[in-house]
């Protein structure tokens, strides 16, 4: 698993440079946006990472429900505060976006709106899982609640259409609506941030398994000092 | 709006998405290696019970062990 997180983690490195190089320099800038237009690489590739890893925590969860291995817990779990992590990056470059687009750090359009929902659904997930006692029991319920709270991410996507909404929609079920230069720039980001995701997700369910092998470590030093008392009584 | 501010705002943009993705790795990779060391100093605690525990495969002598 260490090999693997390294690899990934230096393909990471690689794409991410060479991403830097697409959106800053080789892509050109929108004509009426200018060079504004490169928020939208980091800004999209991040909240598509977000939806990425939420899908990943939905599925870990169904895993949960239905195989009740702790392992997809721990999966679900670390993918859902990578999600968290990359939703708050999208929410913030937004912001920073529409500050001189629309001349407002925030509008309560639908999709942003849908968005900071999605943002305390998952951080409520979190919240939720510190508060829980017992491993069974928090990984059912903790499933069960992700589940639910997926229902979110097709309303994000689809809120540009059910509700009246000022948020630019680049890439809908008809395909990319910007030149191949940006579209493969576009692209190109989400690869890097998924490879990104994939080693950040490595690193966190091996903390997570440690953090399991330390408790049952734990367990064991307390079963071996109640040994090691008893043989105390007996030696007296 | 100038140039400048537009050239402002995307590298705020770049650099909260760039600088909180590595944040958050530096987070991860401090997390892991203090679990890592508290692992170790546990393992090594567990050797040690077990060795002298009654009833392990050590005497529980120092001198023999």
């Amino acid at each position: 698993m260490n090999r693997a997180i390294s690899w990934m983690a230096a393909a990471s490195g690689v794409s991410g440079l060479v991403f830097l190089y697409l959106a800053l320099i080789w892509s050109p800038p929108e004509q009426q946006m200018g060079d504004l237009v490169r928020i939208m690489y980091f800004h999209v590739a991040s909240a598509w990472t977000g939806l990425v890893a939420f899908f990943v925590t939905f599925l870990a969860a169904l895993a949960v429900l239905l195989r009740n291995r702790p392992v997809w817990d721990v999966v679900s779990a670390s993918s859902a505060e990578i999600g968290v992590v990359y939703t708050t990056l999208t929410l913030v470059s937004g912001s920073l976006w529409a500050r001189p687009i629309w001349n407002t750090w925030w509008t309560w359009d639908p999709r942003l709106t849908t968005t900071l929902i999605l943002w305390f659904l998952y951080v409520g997930y979190l919240l939720l899982r510190a508060t829980l006692a017992g491993v069974e029991r928090r990984a059912r319920i903790a499933a069960a609640y992700a589940v639910v709270a997926f229902i979110d991410v097709p309303i994000i996507h689809l809120s540009v259409t059910w509700w009246r909404s000022i948020h630019p929609s680049v890439v809908d079920d008809t395909g990319f609506h910007m030149p191949m230069a940006m579209a493969g720039t576009l692209l190109f980001g989400f690869l890097a941030f998924f490879l990104w995701y994939l080693a950040l997700l490595g690193l966190r369910v091996r903390g997570a398994l440690q953090a399991m092998q330390l408790l049952q470590l734990g367990e064991t030093i307390r079963r071996l000092h109640v040994r090691a008392d008893l043989g105390t009584d007996r030696g007296r | 709006m100038s140039g400048m501010q537009h050239l402002g705002y995307l590298w705020a943009a770049c650099t909260v998405v760039w600088g909180g993705t590595l944040v958050y790795v530096g987070y991860l990779v401090r997390h892991q290696r203090r679990l890592e060391a508290e692992l170790d100093r546990l393992q090594a605690l567990v050797q040690r019970l077990e060795e002298t525990a009654p009833g392990s495969r050590g005497t529980g002598d120092p001198a023999t062990d």
